[in-house]
C-alpha cells in the first residue's frame, strides 16, 4: 500500500505535513497562564448554572454539647429559603452511620481491627464534637438570603466540658467522646526496631530525655472549599474543589445510593491551591449533592474563610516524648519516642490517623541503629486533622531536629557537627523505622548539607545574625533536614491507609487531525500540571505541544486514577505507548517493518530513517479514523487508550490484601 | 436613588461604572461590589479568599485607587470608575508586558491571587515604583499569595517597569 497523496486529504482539518510545528517551550506555559492572567481562570465560585440556589451551613458555636433540640420553623419561613435540612432530615434517606468503607477502603480491609473510627452522620444527629462542625444547612435563593435563615435556626444545647488535651483525652479518666467508640483512641501503632535495646540506653556516655511539643496548625489555600451539584434525569454532577475527584466519585455515589456510572465528579479546570486540604471527601460536599437531589434545582456552597479556618482540616498537634541515647562525638544511638497525636474529632476518611502514621514510621534521614516510636491517635473535642502539607512529617521533624540541637548544646560541638556525625552515609540504607519498605536507596546527604552551608553562606550569616541579635531583632538560624517520601513510599502508604487505587492511569486520545488530548483523572491544583503533562508527552510521542490538549478533573473523561505525582510521569508511559501505535500504522501505510527503533518522530512529522520517508500525525491518524478500510483487517479505528502505570506495590498487596472484597459495611 | 422596602431584602438603583460601561441596576444595599460584579456582571476576574479585606484577592481599582470589593458596597460606588482586572489585562491569548512578565518570572501557580496582585502590580507601576522593591514589598503587603511566594511576583513588576509608561 502507498502512501496516501495529500490530495486524499482535507487540507482544512489540522496542520499540513510540513507545517512548521509550534515548539516554543513558553508557549505552552503561556496558553496555561494566559487565562489566569487575564481574570478568565475557571475556578469553583465561576461555575454559574440556570436557576442555581445557594447554600449556607449553620456551625457549631461550641466544642462538645447534646443537641436537646433544633426547631427550623422561623428558618423555613425567611425570605428566599427552599429548603432547611438537619441531622434527622438527611438521616430518614440515609440511615447508615459514616465512615463507609468506600471512604476509608484499603485500611477497612487490610486492618479493621487496628482503626477504631467514631461513627457520624453527614449532619449531626443529637451531638457536636467540635467547634465548626455543621449542624444545619439552608438552601435559599442566594448567600445573603441563606445566611440570614441559618441565623434564625434555633438549637437547644446541652453544653458539655470540651476535652481539648490529648493527654486527658488518653488517660485513664478521659471522657469518652463518642457514644460508639471504645475509649478515645483512633490508632496505636509501634514502629520501629523489634529487639529489645538491653543496656545500649543505659550505658550511652549521653543521655537525653526531652519532650518536644508542636502545635496545631492549618495550611489552607487561599481558595476556600466549593460545592457545585445538580441532580437531573436520575444523573448526578457535582463541581468540587477536590484533589481526587475519582475517589470523591467513589464515596458519593456509595454514600447516596446511585450507581457510579450515573456520578459525574468535576474539579474545575482552576483550582485555587490545595495542600492536602482539598484531600477528603467533607461531610459537607455529600450534603450539598444530596440537597441537589430534594430541591431538584442546582445548588451551590461556597465555603468563606471563617467557615474553612474553623472546620479545618488542621495539621501537626503532636507531643513527642523523646528518650535518646549519644556518644560523646554526637553520633545518636538510640532513640525511644512516645508520640500523642491529636487528631480532632469526626475524623474525614482515614486523613487524620493516616497524617500521624507517616509522621512516626518514615525514616529520618539519619542513621539511628536502634529506634521505635510508639503512636497514641487521640480523638479529642477539636476540627479533624488531616494531610496538610508537608503531610505529616513536620512534627517527627521538629522534634528530632530539635533533639539534634539539645544534644550539641550538651556536647559542646554545633548544629552542624552534629548532623554530619549522623547523616546516612552508605546506601542502600534500611532503617528499623520503614525497614525494606521505605529503604533510602541513594543519595548524597553529606554533599547536600555542605551545599546548603555554601549557597547560604552560613558561617557568613552566623556572624550578621549575633550583630542584628545586638540590635535587638531576634534572629537566629536553624538547621533542619527532612526525608520527603517519594512515589513508592507514598504507595506503600497509601495503599494500607486510604482509599487511592496505587496506580496512575491517563486517557491519551489522537483525533482525525492529528491533534491529541490528554484526560487525567488528577486535579490540579497550581503545579501547572497541564503544562507538564502537555510537555512531556510532546517529547515522548513526538507531537508538537500545541496540538496537545489537557482536560483534568472529570471522571466521565478520565479513568480511575491515583491523585499523585505519577499522574504527570504516567503520560510519558502513556505516550511512548501511543507512539508505537501510531508507528503501527505508518509503517504499514509506508510499507515497512513497523520497527520503532527505525523511526523518529518530532513536531507531529514520523520519519523511517532508513529510507526517508515521513508522514504527519494528521496523516496518520485521518487514514487510522477516517479510513480505516486502508489499514489490516481487524485494525480498530482509533489511536488512544488508558495507559497505565502499575502499581509499584503490587506484589506487596497481593500478599497482603484479603482476596475478598470488603465493600460495604 | 429609589429605595424600594417592600420586601426584607430592598434594592436600590444604582448605575455601576465598570470597565468603561455603564450598568444601570437594582441592588441591595448590603450587597458588596465583589459579589455584585462577580454574579450579576459575570466579572469573576476578582476572587474572593477571606470576604475580611485580609487576603487581597477582591482587588480593583475604583477611581484610580486599590480597592478591596469584598469590603466595599456596591451602592456607594455609584459616581466611580470601576476598573477590573479582565479591564487591566490584554486579550487572553496576548498577555500585556506585566502578564508576559509574570509568565518570564512564574509569578503565580494556582493563579488564585493573581488578580489581585495585577491591579496591585499595575497601580505601582502606574505611580512609578516599579524600580523600587522596597516600595513593591509595602504596597503588596495586603495580597496574601499561598503558593509561589512573593519574591517571583517583585521580580516580574520589576522587570516590567522597564517597559512601562508611568501615569
Amino acid at each position: 500500500m502507498s502512501v496516501p497523496a495529500s490530495a486524499d486529504i482535507p487540507q482544512a482539518v489540522g496542520p499540513a505535513r510540513g507545517d512548521p510545528a509550534e515548539s516554543d517551550e513558553s508557549s505552552i506555559y503561556h496558553s496555561d497562564g494566559a487565562a489566569l492572567l487575564s481574570g478568565k481562570g475557571s475556578y469553583i465560585a465561576d461555575v454559574k448554572l440556570p436557576g442555581m440556589l445557594e447554600i449556607a451551613f449553620l456551625r457549631s458555636p461550641t466544642a462538645r454539647a447534646r443537641i436537646k433540640s433544633i426547631s427550623t420553623q422561623a428558618a423555613a419561613a425567611s425570605e428566599g429559603v427552599l429548603y432547611v435540612a438537619t441531622g434527622p432530615d438527611i438521616l430518614r434517606s440515609i440511615p447508615t452511620a459514616l465512615p463507609r468503607a468506600s471512604m476509608v477502603l484499603h485500611a477497612s480491609e487490610l486492618a479493621p481491627e487496628a482503626y477504631k473510627l467514631p461513627s457520624y452522620h453527614l449532619l449531626p444527629i443529637d451531638a457536636v464534637h467540635y467547634d465548626g462542625e455543621a449542624i444545619a444547612a439552608v438552601v435559599a435563593k442566594n448567600r445573603y438570603l441563606a445566611e440570614d435563615a441559618a441565623d434564625l435556626i434555633d438549637i437547644e444545647f446541652e453544653e458539655q466540658r470540651p476535652v481539648l488535651d490529648p493527654e486527658l483525652s488518653l488517660s485513664d479518666g478521659g471522657e469518652k467522646l463518642f457514644d460508639d467508640m471504645a475509649g478515645n483512641m483512633a490508632l496505636e501503632g509501634t514502629y520501629g526496631s523489634k529487639e529489645e535495646p538491653g543496656s545500649l540506653f543505659d550505658d550511652a556516655p549521653l543521655r537525653l530525655r526531652r519532650r518536644y511539643r508542636m502545635n496545631r496548625s492549618g495550611n489552607p489555600p487561599l481558595e476556600t472549599l466549593g460545592v457545585v451539584a445538580r441532580f437531573e434525569n436520575r444523573r448526578l454532577t457535582v463541581w468540587s474543589t477536590i484533589q481526587r475527584p475519582q475517589m470523591l466519585r467513589i464515596a458519593l455515589a456509595d454514600i447516596l445510593s446511585i450507581p457510579m456510572s450515573r456520578v459525574q465528579v468535576i474539579a474545575p479546570q482552576n483550582i485555587g491551591g490545595g495542600f492536602g486540604w482539598k484531600s477528603p471527601m467533607y461531610r459537607e460536599t455529600a450534603v450539598v449533592a444530596w440537597l441537589a437531589m430534594q430541591v431538584g434545582k442546582p445548588v451551590r456552597w461556597i465555603e468563606d474563610r471563617t467557615e474553612a479556618l474553623r472546620k479545618g482540616i488542621h495539621a501537626r498537634d503532636q507531643i513527642w516524648d523523646i528518650d535518646a541515647a549519644f556518644d560523646s562525638t554526637g553520633k545518636i544511638l538510640g532513640m525511644k519516642c512516645e508520640v500523642i497525636a491529636d487528631v480532632g474529632s469526626a475524623l474525614i476518611d482515614m486523613f487524620a490517623v493516616r497524617a500521624a502514621r507517616s509522621s512516626c514510621s518514615v525514616p529520618f534521614p539519619y542513621d539511628v541503629p536502634w529506634i521505635r516510636t510508639h503512636l497514641r491517635c487521640a480523638v479529642t473535642n477539636k476540627a479533624p486533622v488531616g494531610y496538610n502539607r508537608p503531610a505529616g512529617r513536620m512534627p517527627a521533624v521538629w522534634a528530632v531536629e530539635r533533639l539534634m540541637d539539645d544534644a550539641a548544646r550538651k556536647l559542646s560541638i554545633s548544629p552542624v557537627q552534629i548532623r554530619v556525625a549522623n547523616l546516612v552515609r552508605t546506601f542502600p540504607y534500611v532503617s528499623p523505622l520503614g525497614g525494606q519498605r521505605s529503604m533510602l536507596n541513594s543519595s548524597d546527604y553529606l554533599g547536600t548539607l555542605d551545599k546548603l552551608l555554601t549557597m547560604f553562606r552560613y558561617e557568613e550569616r552566623k556572624g550578621e545574625v549575633k550583630q542584628l541579635r545586638a540590635t535587638g531583632r531576634r534572629v537566629g538560624i536553624g538547621l533542619a533536614t527532612c526525608v520527603e517520601t517519594c512515589r513508592p513510599l507514598c504507595s506503600i502508604g497509601g495503599v494500607v491507609s486510604y482509599n487511592q487505587p496505587q496506580y496512575a492511569s491517563v486517557v491519551m486520545r489522537m483525533y482525525p487531525d492529528g491533534s491529541l488530548s490528554i484526560m487525567s483523572g488528577d486535579a490540579p491544583q497550581g503545579q501547572m500540571r497541564h503544562t507538564t503533562m502537555a510537555k512531556i508527552t510532546a517529547m515522548e510521542l513526538g507531537a508538537a505541544v500545541n496540538m496537545i490538549e489537557v482536560y483534568t478533573g472529570d471522571t466521565l473523561l478520565s479513568p480511575i486514577t491515583n491523585s499523585h505525582t505519577d499522574v504527570t510521569s504516567v503520560c510519558e508511559i502513556a505516550a511512548r505507548r501511543l507512539r508505537s501505535k501510531v508507528i503501527k500504522v505508518a509503517s504499514h501505510l509506508m510499507s515497512v517493518p513497523a520497527d520503532e527503533n527505525n523511526f523518529h518522530s518530532v513536531n507531529g512529522v514520523v520519519t523511517h530513517l532508513p529510507d526517508g520517508k515521513s508522514m504527519t500525525f494528521r496523516e496518520i491518524a485521518w487514514t487510522a479514523m477516517m479510513r480505516p478500510f486502508m489499514l489490516p483487517e481487524g485494525s480498530v479505528p482509533e489511536l488512544a487508550g488508558p495507559f497505565v502505570n502499575h502499581a509499584t506495590t503490587k506484589r506487596r498487596t497481593e500478599r497482603e490484601f484479603p482476596r475478598r472484597m470488603l465493600w460495604q459495611q | 436613588m429609589t429605595e424600594n422596602n417592600n420586601s426584607k431584602s430592598r434594592s436600590v438603583a444604582v448605575t455601576l461604572r465598570v470597565n468603561g460601561v455603564s450598568h444601570e441596576m437594582s441592588v441591595d444595599p448590603r450587597y458588596a461590589l465583589a459579589d455584585v460584579l462577580r454574579d450579576e456582571l459575570s466579572l469573576t476576574g476578582l476572587h474572593l479568599g477571606c470576604e475580611q479585606g485580609v487576603c487581597g484577592a477582591c482587588m480593583v481599582l475604583i477611581d484610580g485607587e486599590p480597592a478591596l470589593s469584598c469590603l466595599t458596597l456596591a451602592v456607594e460606588t455609584q459616581g466611580t470608575e470601576i476598573q477590573t482586572v479582565e479591564h487591566l489585562s490584554s486579550t487572553a491569548s496576548e498577555p500585556g508586558p506585566l502578564g508576559k512578565a509574570f509568565i518570564k518570572h512564574c509569578a503565580f501557580q494556582c493563579g488564585f491571587c493573581t488578580p489581585g496582585m495585577l491591579v496591585m502590580a499595575h497601580h505601582i507601576l502606574d505611580k512609578g515604583l516599579g524600580n523600587d522593591r522596597d516600595k513593591i514589598r509595602e504596597h503588596l503587603s495586603g495580597n496574601i499569595c499561598r503558593c509561589t511566594g512573593y519574591e517571583p511576583i517583585i521580580d516580574a513588576i520589576v522587570a516590567a517597569s522597564a517597559e512601562w509608561e508611568v501615569k
